[in-house]
């Protein structure tokens, strides 16, 4: 015998606004803080492949971090969108899913990035041994 | 004033002072590479890093108000923060992408004249 009876469904709006203004500020900090380490370890990368042109090592790679901020922050904003917010415990859900999701994103892109840089430095090696 | 309006303003704000400031980073730091794939010519960059600036400046603003214009419900809080992260994501990863392709252009056109010096 059913007994339930159907509530109507109401989706707590202060509650999603609340999720989003926790995840807005861990994503943010957390590409800021990604792309810090990445950018000031690759200098020495950079420089390597322009041949120790240190002008135009830190240029690329303050272009690049430029790119990496777009790139990351863009994706941050797109994925915000969360769907029927009703109590903390389905608040919890959706931040952990949205911030485990963006942290795996920002790893493949890291790594993305650190081949981009291997790749680089060989080929600038491979020139320098040729000549 | 009403929510969405604000909202409008607001985006229109965030957007302009990041077009504003990325124009500004591109054009000190691209003026590196221009330098370096012009050398036999020095009086040529800095026209040129102008006219790239101004349609950086173009594209972006073209970009911001392309993505402005659609009609929205704005009606409470949720909605507002959704419809700017929604838009200001989608300019940010449109521009991203346009200024990786950019770099990698750069850097393909100095790394052959500095590999092959006939300029």
């Amino acid at each position: 015998m059913e007994t339930q009876t159907t509530l109507p469904a109401v989706v707590n709006h202060a509650l999603t606004v609340q999720t989003y203004l926790i995840y807005l500020p861990i994503a943010v900090i957390m590409t800021i803080l990604v792309a810090r380490t990445l950018f000031k370890n690759s200098k020495i990368f950079m420089l390597d492949i322009f041949h120790g042109r240190a002008e135009i090592a830190i240029a690329t790679n303050r272009l690049f971090e430029i790119g990496f901020y777009l790139l990351n922050i863009g994706a941050a904003l797109l994925i915000l969108k969360t769907y029927k917010i009703d109590n903390y415990q389905e608040m919890i859900e959706a931040l952990s899913s949205k911030i485990g999701g963006f942290s795996i994103y920002l790893g493949v892109i890291l790594f993305l990035n650190l081949l981009l840089f291997f790749r680089g430095k060989r080929k600038a090696s491979q020139h320098a041994a040729n000549n | 004033m009403s929510l969405s309006l604000l909202t409008f303003i607001l985006y229109l704000l965030v957007a302009g002072n990041t077009t504003y400031f990325l124009g500004r980073s591109l054009y000190t730091n691209g003026e590196h590479f221009l330098a370096s794939i012009f050398l036999s010519r020095p009086e040529i960059v800095q026209p040129l890093n102008k006219v790239l600036l101004a349609g950086f400046y173009l594209i972006n603003i073209g970009f911001v108000l392309l993505f402005f214009t659609q009609q929205h419900n704005l009606s409470g809080m949720q909605s507002c923060v959704e419809f700017l992260s929604k838009k200001l994501g989608a300019v940010y990863l449109v521009l991203g992408c346009m200024h990786l392709f950019n770099i990698l252009v750069f850097i393909t056109i100095e790394r052959k004249l500095y590999t092959n010096p006939k300029h």
